[in-house]
């Protein structure tokens, strides 16, 4: 299996990488449903959904590619002792691009996209949330960026899901409270 | 064999039309809330709009106490008046409309997270994180120099 595939996660081309290595970056998400992929033989880009098992996503109407190579890689993944056909390294071949992968839930390694780290909003939920909840997310962000910059990716990762974790607290407990004490307000006059 | 394959074709640009329609159903409410808050003053007393949760609950202003009312002198277009009910806010809003139009710009391109924002030095967002928390103090504190601060 050669690296043959391309994909366009940012509106920047990436790869070439091979189907294996395709079907890993769909399963951590670095390639969304909507996310362009092409390979040679394709007229154009087509998105991640219409190739055939590659994201669990409904396709959309249009071309569908059904491509053999990625049907092969979507075989449940062997010990790499007794792997067999997922995700072979023939002898002389050197990856052309090399994804550092480093288990299912992370997408992200050097070179790769940094994790998002929330920052507009925590600032949003600061100001607007009347509710300083947002404080926590913007130290979450923070550490993002210090972490990522530190090449530190698994932790970087960590703290934007709890910079994530934060803005939901602070939105998800504010906002609704808010509401209610309007609504009280209003009721009572 | 050396994986030597052809360029791949430019990549198209596409717009997510559920995103789109999202974005539109946020502009209608954005829109609804800021023509409301351009004719109601929430320093009014029995104002409809809501006072910030922790001045409620404690007397105690938090680092967005204000913004309604910043908001509200923002839409009159007093860049002054909005800066003393909440100088964070007038403050961070630039930064933070920049930001916002980029967010939404890639929610409607189907693009990833802006990875921009994770890029900046971090230095600049633990002297944001910095600055709210002195800004959270100081606007509490008595006294002339730090009681123009509060909202």
């Amino acid at each position: 299996m050669s690296a043959n595939w391309f994909y366009a996660p940012d509106s920047q081309q990436l790869g070439p990488v091979s189907a294996g290595q395709l079907v890993q970056l769909a399963a951590a998400g670095t390639i969304q449903p909507d996310t362009l992929i092409w390979k040679e033989g394709l007229a154009n880009w087509v998105k991640a959904r219409q190739v055939l098992g590659l994201v669990d996503a409904p396709a959309e109407a249009g071309e569908m590619v059904d491509d053999p190579e990625i049907t092969r890689a979507r075989q449940p993944q062997a010990p790499a002792s007794v792997q067999p056909s997922a995700n072979p390294t023939w002898p002389g071949q050197t990856p052309a691009a090399p994804i550092p992968y480093s288990g299912p839930q992370t997408g992200y390694g050097p070179g790769s996209a940094p994790p998002p780290n929330y920052l507009v909003w925590a600032i949003l939920s600061t100001i607007f949330c009347c509710w300083p909840l947002g404080i926590p997310a913007i130290v979450f962000a923070a550490q993002v960026n210090s972490k990522f910059q530190a090449g530190n990716y698994a932790e970087a990762l960590q703290a934007s899901q709890k910079a994530k974790l934060w803005c939901w607290i602070s939105f998800g407990v504010g906002l609704p409270v808010t509401i209610l004490i309007v609504l009280a307000q209003v009721a009572m006059r | 064999m050396t994986a030597r394959s052809p360029n791949p074709p430019p990549i198209p640009r596409t717009w997510c039309r559920r995103r789109i329609g999202l974005l539109g159903l946020a502009a209608v409410a954005l829109g609804a809330a800021a023509v409301y808050l351009h004719r109601h003053d929430p320093s009014v007393p029995g104002s409809a709009l809501p006072e910030c949760l922790l001045h409620r609950a404690t007397g105690l202003y938090c680092p967005g106490c204000g913004s309604t009312r910043a908001l509200h002198e923002l839409l009159h277009g007093q860049w002054r008046s909005a800066a003393g009910h909440n100088l964070l806010l007038a403050a961070a809003l630039p930064a933070v409309a920049i930001l916002l139009a980029r967010t939404t710009w890639r929610y409607a391109r189907g693009l990833p997270a802006d990875p921009a924002p994770s890029r900046l030095p971090a230095r600049w967002l633990w002297g944001l994180f910095a600055a709210v928390m002195v800004f959270w103090i100081a606007r509490n504190l008595p006294g002339p120099p730090f009681s123009s601060l509060a909202p």
